[in-house]
């Protein structure tokens, strides 16, 4: 399984829960 | 709508906000999805729509080969069941695929309002990964659903 070489590829973001929530959010107001 | 619903003390439900942060964020996310990821007879259930938006949440905030490679590695871990076109994802997904659980950072479905109607509905536990994790003991989840005493994690998390 490739986790571990995607959450390393992922810490380059340095992204939060609540942008996570807030786009999710917009995004299901949209639809 | 309960009749046919048969909650599985294995089948957990988690949702895209939970599954994105896992990837993007780690923290309580992560925690919760390394201990389904390291029992292979802990299910997580997904519809086609809730990866979908995952996918959409991870391309927006990172980039499309991580959404990509993402979605290759969570399609071998995941059980997807069907979901109505009008039916909500993470809803749907516990229904239709008989989890017991539903993990989420959504306060609103979290709400003692939301709990009330879903019980109405379909027996589920709505859960943020911090109480999951504060509740949910892979030992006492093999003791409910299997005879035998718990043989520990059978793969690797990550």
């Amino acid at each position: 399984m490739p986790w571990a070489d995607l959450f390393e590829r992922a810490e380059a973001y340095e992204i939060e829960t609540d942008e996570i929530r807030a786009a999710l959010q917009e995004r299901r107001e949209r639809e | 709508m309960s009749e046919s619903h048969k909650p599985d003390p294995t089948h957990v439900v988690v949702d895209a906000d939970v599954l994105a942060s896992d990837l993007l964020v780690g923290g309580p996310a992560r925690d919760v999805m390394d201990i389904i990821r390291s029992h292979s007879w802990l299910k997580l259930i997904v519809t086609e729509p809730l990866l979908e938006e995952t996918q959409a949440i991870v391309e927006s905030l990172a980039d499309q080969s991580l959404a990509d490679d993402w979605r290759a590695a969570i399609d071998e871990l995941a059980v997807v069941v069907e979901q109505p076109p009008e039916d909500r994802p993470v809803l749907a997904a516990a229904y239709r695929g008989d989890a017991s659980q539903i993990v989420t950072f959504d306060d609103r479905l979290r709400s003692a309002e939301a709990g009330a109607t879903l019980r109405g509905l379909f027996e589920v536990s709505v859960r943020s990964p911090n109480a999951f994790l504060a509740v949910v003991d892979p030992t006492t989840l093999y003791e409910l659903a299997f005879e035998g005493s718990y043989p520990g994690p059978d793969r690797k998390p990550r």
